[in-house]
């Protein structure tokens, strides 16, 4: 067995594991019929009717991810740890590096399915509410636009699990990962706001003082979501930023995942699990 | 007490009193409380969308449920401080416009000010459509009375895909209630040149005739005014050196004189 037959073999137990969880079926069961209350939201807008129930249907899938990564990812890696079963799986021929792999796999898989199944019953939802609407209402509905918000939604989230992969090998036990997340999750969204704050209160000549690069350094660490937020776009038949500066941010934000990993399985492989 | 007897009683009172509470409820007066700061609102990052929603949500369920003797000063402010919070969370929504314009811009002229500045943001992000500076255009004629900002504005509006013809029009008769005859003329002018509707085409050019008219006295209030260095006091003062008559409009129209400035007023509109 090779490498990759390993990490795709732990990948496969836990993308089982987390199917057979009742939490994360109930988790589905809630984000669908909260995905269905979009029928009703869209009752309580006269005007941009598509545009207000396109940014329901995306919300809840961000939030349904959210309560994935807090609730069931963080707590699959330190039940690992907790419970004993990473030693057991440690004690088999697969190097740590390899188990990070395996589980960030499985865990990102499902995730992956988690959208996969709420993007698709979102975009049956729009379709619907489009169909039952005059033109005026809702009168551009790009399936291109709303499948680069979908990737936005699961490629932001992969940063987050990669995070959590990241915390979960600087500390031990469920809680404190929870915290790190939380608090990351925090940053990465105040962080925005502070920069714009900064950047209006300064001069043209400031603009380029030691405060905007600390900022600008952290975001490096902190990234910026609202770079992968493609929701305006949906109801737009032109895209509201070019090909190239779309490449860039999922560029980017792939190799933040890659370096979050292998900084992970760095700090798996020098922990000392006693 | 059995424990059997003590559910029921408890049921009992909880009932009681939860219908109490809502009687009590119901009597509350209703109030708008402020929206929190927008740089906290922006912290919900990827949720900031949803968040200007369920303000605007907020913001009409206040707006409907509100008694109709509140005075709209008391809540004003609070209003025009949600409608800004949305519109720096989501300045895509349409539906924040159409409320604001509605519920904001009547209440006295800082708020229809406000209205316009919300709707200004609307402008900038939603630059296709025709009904956000129709909007400002017309809280500029009705409520502020600034006929020459109105003209302006709905002229530019008038030039946007599917903006209704009769834009234009509206524009050179603001052009012409707020002194400005010859370029409500030229705009007329250039609307009829442009029209290929032939009723539409001829309904401009009957209102060309009574602007041509204000147009010779304009000029005969100019002549005036470099012969005797100052403009005359009472347009009659026109006859007979600079003019025949002054003229009577037609198409509703009448001829307002203010020294020096004439305007044209529509009979109807004021």
């Amino acid at each position: 067995m090779n490498a990759m037959q390993r990490i795709k073999a732990l990948g496969r137990i836990m993308f089982i594991d987390g199917m057979r969880r009742h939490a994360l079926i109930g988790l589905v069961i809630l984000s669908l019929l909260a995905e269905a209350f979009g029928l009703l939201f869209m009752d309580f807008f006269g005007h941009d009717v598509g545009r207000a129930s396109s940014d329901f249907l995306f919300s809840i899938m961000w939030m349904a991810g959210l309560l994935f990564l807090f609730f069931h990812a963080v707590q699959v890696i330190a039940w690992d740890e907790e419970n004993g079963a990473i030693y057991a799986l440690l004690s088999r021929p697969i190097s740590r590096a390899e188990y990070v792999l395996g589980v960030f796999a499985g865990l990102a898989l499902l995730l992956f399915c988690l959208h996969l199944l709420l993007g698709t019953v979102a975009y049956g939802t729009l379709l619907l509410i489009k169909q039952s609407l005059r033109e005026t209402y809702f009168p551009v509905f790009s399936m291109p636009h709303f499948v680069l918000t979908w990737l936005g939604i699961v490629v932001m989230q992969w940063v987050l699990l990669a995070a959590i992969m990241l915390f979960s090998g600087m500390v031990r036990g469920g809680f404190p990962v929870l915290l790190l997340t939380m608090a990351y999750y925090g940053i990465c969204s105040g962080l925005p706001v502070v920069r714009a704050s900064v950047s209006q209160h300064l001069s043209p000549e400031q603009s380029s003082s030691g405060l905007t690069y600390f900022l600008q350094a952290l975001t490096t660490v902190f990234p910026d979501f609202s770079r992968l937020d493609f929701k305006d776009s949906v109801l737009s038949s032109q895209l509201l930023f070019s090909n190239w500066h779309i490449a860039v941010y999922f560029g980017v934000a792939g190799l933040y995942i890659a370096l979050a990993i292998v900084f992970a399985c760095q700090l798996y492989a020098r922990r000392d699990l006693q | 007490m059995s424990l059997r007897l003590t559910f029921p009683l408890l049921l009992a009172v909880y009932l009681v009193l939860f219908a109490y509470q809502e009687t009590v409820k119901q009597q509350e007066h209703v109030e708008l409380q402020p929206a929190p700061p927008v740089a906290l609102l922006k912290t919900a990052g990827y949720l900031k969308q949803l968040g200007a929603e369920m303000l605007y949500i907020k913001a009409a369920v206040f707006l409907g449920g509100r008694d109709p003797e509140t005075p709209p000063d008391s809540y004003a402010a609070v209003l025009a401080n949600h409608f800004d919070a949305m519109t720096a969370l989501h300045p895509r929504l349409l539906d924040i416009y159409y409320l604001s314009e509605s519920s904001l811009s009547w209440i006295g002229a800082q708020y229809t000010q406000r209205a316009n500045a919300i709707l200004a943001q609307g402008g900038i992000y939603r630059p296709e459509l025709w009904v956000i500076p129709f909007f400002i255009g017309f809280n500029q004629f009705y409520y502020l009375h600034n006929f020459n900002d109105a003209s302006r504005t709905l002229r530019t509006t008038s030039l946007k895909e599917g903006a209704p013809v009769w834009l234009g029009h509206l524009s050179a008769l603001l052009a012409a209630r707020g002194g400005n005859i010859l370029g409500g003329l030229a705009w007329l002018r250039a609307m009829a040149a442009t029209e290929d509707d032939a009723t539409v085409r001829t309904r401009y050019e009957i209102e060309i005739k009574e602007f041509e008219k204000a147009a010779h006295v304009l000029s005969a209030i100019s002549s005036y005014q470099q012969k005797y260095s100052r403009p005359p006091a009472e347009l009659k003062n026109l006859v007979p050196e600079f003019i025949d008559a002054i003229p009577i409009l037609g198409e509703g129209y009448e001829l307002d004189y203010e020294a020096p400035e004439l305007y044209m007023r529509k009979k109807h509109v004021g």
